[in-house]
């Protein structure tokens, strides 16, 4: 503004009384109100508040103070997966025109309707109990990435499903149905089918998340977004391996965000599930004035004895060996189609150079599981 | 390679992706899906009338969110604040800012919930779309404030005031209300209730004034609001069949959220008639107008009438809102006006175009009952405000301070004994609301009552600290520094300047 009049200068620099450094922290930052629900829930978790502290088990001295290492906000959000969208419909619309699978053998074609179609009830799964992490986790910036995750999921869920009814060959629903079948009925599949059962009856937020971004997740969605590359391209398949680029970029965000996340919460040493009040300025609150007429105090609950550290510890001593089973029972598919891949080796070989660094990075896993 | 028709396509992209557990119960996956008594039995027919893909979901929002920032990015740099034709129309957007907003956020947690607690995949992906909107919603209006704060007074601790102040109070308890109901209820509130038959009303008339005044930011987070909710409505409008066409025994239970939430909306759209018939000088629209158009004609006279094949009647105490519509905006503005030395938008003293305006759209109810009231304010701004603390209703949390619109004269307020205990509504349609769910709405948390037992602190500095403002953000716009700071702006751009043709 060169011509600017001095007097033109707004009466504050900044919009809000705190600090923010961006655009992503202007409109995420305190938007979730922590006080004064108005009423307790009519049915199921009935003494909690509406936004409470007590729906997971870890502590954290500021809920706000997580950020999204990609600073997704709505608007970036959505160009950004705008731009993805359009790659996909790229892709598919090339390999229609090029005739891509005619050069394709059927039974790659086969293995590939086997093994990637029913994969999409895995990531819908996940989309659906991440849209419970959104409804009860602590804070706008942690809800507002599973938001953006769980659509994530739901866009690849959608991705499969048009690639196996589309492109890979021209036998419409019967090919979902198929996916279907296999997921639900097909020994290979019932580690991970289970698996995602489990995941979605997981009462703690902080668990499930911990379930699907640090255990399975990493585990799985290198195998299907990654290592399979390879051989899809050793079998002239050059469209499982563009789609999968496109979903690694979401894959790697999700996973990216997920460590910073429980990084901050392995380092915070706080005790007290109320610590964060303090943050929010309300050090001095007394409590609500209704606790003792009509609802409960929240602050009676018996705090948390573990650390935060060994709280996810054990969570990620619960699911990574069955993560890690789940995703080995695929084996019986590939020896199936007669598909050269060792999962053992790829689960074993991602275990020790990717997942059990990274926890030990972040500050969870003391040393390897035995 | 068989092509599917778009429909069959949309079908097989987003059903049949969840199916029935076998090493869980379906009951610990969903287990509110019997707790209100809801009978569901082939929800699979159900149709999301919109069918949006995630692909055309983000295609389209992506551009919608690009034309909104140009537009915001325009204002901001060309002094759009400065441009509009009068500076107390900032008042009205302060108040739906720290209202509105917190409430599109909270409705985003909410359509996580309802999607997560129905099985129907049909309602989950269009509840999810639903929530990421909810979500963009929230952000466009916070960016609009966010501009305004670094201007204007009043917005710059908007989540302490959303959190703690009286009038924050109103918005939140609805929202509040939906979030612990159980996931059907919390469908027909918000989807249908609240999106079919009010918002409209809401983002219509307001933004057409934005426009009017020449706030073109504001007009454009109308807009584009509007333009999601048109999908949000379709929603309503089918959940609500699919409920009374799965079971007969879904019907008074449909019937009893109806009555409910119908009231509910209306009573918060309250401050909404101020922001149509007051805060814009160049209005778009008068309240009464907006009210037949949007909800008399094409939801009780029209939709209402297609419900009646189903068993369901127009909601409880529709007769009062039809009544109220010439008398609920000067009510209300009355209630802002006796308590604006404790709120964090202003009030105004009326300009004569005021009077003028009002009395020829409201001939039968302005000049007679409410224009003293405000002309007590000509000599001194101050005049009517009220000492103390306003009592206020037990459900709606409005100060019950609405006349009967059958007595003008007399006040509407009602009482009801509830465990030993009187409690006080501001209408019949509140006080009928607290006798069905009397339990749940003892809960409510009273500023008032907080304030009392020292939660604010011992000095009044400490309250407005815990408000989130000082008092000088407080009281009457023409006589506040935000409108001489506007002025003085306006000087400097050149604005002030008339040029005569001859």
């Amino acid at each position: 503004m060169a011509f600017q009049p001095k007097t033109l200068e707004p009466v504050r620099k900044q919009p809000w009384d705190w600090l923010t450094k961006n655009e992503y922290e202007e409109v995420t930052v305190r938007e979730q109100s922590y006080l004064h629900g108005q009423y307790r829930f009519k049915y199921g978790k009935t003494d909690y508040d509406i936004y409470d502290p007590r729906f997971t088990r870890i502590r954290v001295k500021d809920w706000d103070a997580f950020r999204d290492p990609k600073r997704y906000w709505y608007e970036t959000y959505t160009l950004s997966r705008k731009k993805m969208a359009e790659d996909v419909e790229g892709v598919f619309d090339r390999a229609q025109k090029l005739g891509i699978y005619s050069w394709v053998s059927d039974s790659w074609k086969e293995f590939a309707c086997d093994f990637y179609t029913p994969l999409r009830h895995y990531e819908y799964a996940g989309a659906v109990q991440l849209q419970y992490v959104v409804r009860y986790a602590m804070g706008c910036p942690i809800e507002q990435s599973a938001t953006y995750t769980a659509f994530d999921k739901q866009g690849r869920a959608q991705w499969l499903s048009t690639w196996a009814l589309e492109v890979v060959g021209d036998e419409g629903l019967p090919v979902l149905e198929r996916g279907r079948e296999l997921w639900v009925h097909d020994r290979a599949y019932n580690g991970l089918r289970r698996y995602m059962e489990h995941v979605l009856v997981t009462e703690d937020w902080a668990e499930a998340l911990v379930a699907l971004h640090l255990t399975l997740g990493p585990l799985i969605d290198r195998i299907l977004y990654q290592e399979m590359n390879e051989m899809a391209l050793a079998h002239h398949d050059t469209v499982i391996p563009e789609l999968a680029l496109v979903c690694a970029e979401q894959v790697q965000w999700q996973e990216q965000w997920t460590e910073s996340l429980f990084k901050m919460v392995a380092e915070d040493p706080t005790l007290s599930r109320w610590e964060y009040l303090k943050a929010l300025g309300y050090e001095n609150w007394p409590g609500d004035y209704r606790w003792g007429k009509t609802l409960s105090d929240p602050r009676l609950t018996p705090e948390e004895e573990k650390t935060n550290r060994e709280i996810v510890e054990s969570w990620v001593q619960h699911w990574l060996p069955r993560a890690a089973e789940a995703v080995k029972s695929l084996q019986a598919l590939m020896d199936r189609h007669g598909i050269p891949f060792s999962l053992e080796q790829s689960v074993d070989r991602n275990l020790q150079e990717n997942i059990y660094p990274k926890l030990q990075r972040m500050g969870i896993l003391a040393q390897e599981p035995a | 390679m068989g092509k599917l028709s778009a429909g069959a396509r949309y079908k097989a992209l987003t059903r049949d992706l969840m199916w029935d557990p076998k090493d869980v119960d379906f009951k610990q996956i969903y287990p509110l899906v019997e707790a209100e008594g809801i009978r569901i039995k082939d929800p699979k027919r159900w149709e999301d009338p919109f069918r949006m893909t995630f692909n055309q979901y983000v295609k389209i929002q992506a551009e919608k969110e690009h034309l909104h920032h140009a537009i915001r990015s325009a204002f901001e740099a060309n002094h759009g604040h400065a441009r509009i034709v009068d500076s107390r129309w900032f008042e009205g957007v302060k108040a739906f800012a720290v209202a509105v907003q917190p409430a599109e956020y909270s409705a985003h947690r909410l359509m996580a919930y309802i999607g997560r607690n129905i099985p129907i995949e049909a309602i989950r992906f269009a509840t999810f779309n639903q929530a990421v909107d909810e979500l963009r919603h929230a952000q466009i209006e916070i960016k609009h404030y966010a501009h305004m704060s670094r201007y204007y007074d009043g917005l710059h601790a908007y989540a302490k005031t959303n959190e703690n102040l009286w009038f924050n109070t109103v918005p939140k308890s609805f929202f509040d209300d939906a979030l612990t109901s159980g996931p059907f209820e919390a469908l027909i509130a918000i989807s249908f209730s609240f999106e079919y038959v009010f918002t409209n009303i809401l983002f219509l008339p307001f933004a057409a004034s934005a426009a009017a005044v020449g706030d073109e930011h504001f007009a454009s987070v109308g807009k584009s609001v509007q333009s999601d909710e048109s999908r949000h409505m379709a929603l309503g409008m089918a959940a609500l069949k699919m409920l009374l066409e799965e079971d007969d025994r879904n019907v008074p239970i449909v019937q009893r959220w109806l009555d409910k939430w119908y009231w509910r909306c209306y009573r918060i759209f309250s401050v909404i008639s101020t922001l149509v018939d007051y805060y814009p000088r160049v209005r778009a629209i008068s309240w009464r107008k907006a009210f037949e158009m949007y909800v008399e004609d094409q939801v009780l006279n029209g939709l209402f009438k297609d419900l009646y094949k189903y068993g369901i009647r127009p909601p409880r105490n529709f007769e009062d809102t039809i009544k109220e519509k010439e008398h609920y905006s000067h009510a209300t503005m009355r209630i802002l006006d006796h308590y604006k030395h404790a709120n964090y938008f202003r009030g105004f003293r009326l300009q004569p175009d005021d009077y003028e305006w009002l009395s020829r759209e409201y001939p039968n109810t302005f000049e007679r009952y409410y224009a003293p009231f405000f002309r007590k304010m000509d000599d001194h701004v101050m005049a009517v405000a009220s000492p103390g603390l306003p009592a206020v209703c037990a459900v709606c949390q409005i100060p019950c301070e609405f006349p009967d619109p059958d007595h003008p004269d007399r006040m509407w307020t009602q009482y009801a004994e509830y465990n030993g205990k009187t409690h006080m509504f501001c209408s019949p349609g509140c006080r009928d609301i607290f006798l069905e769910e009397p339990e749940k709405y003892i809960q409510w948390w009273w500023p008032a009552e907080s304030y009392l037992s020292g939660e604010f602190g011992p000095t009044l500095p400490d309250m407005f600290e815990y408000f989130g403002f000082t008092p000088e953000e407080a009281n009457e716009h023409y006589s506040s520094r935000d409108y001489h700071r506007w002025v003085r702006y306006r000087e400097q751009l050149g604005l002030d300047k008339t040029f005569e043709v001859v």
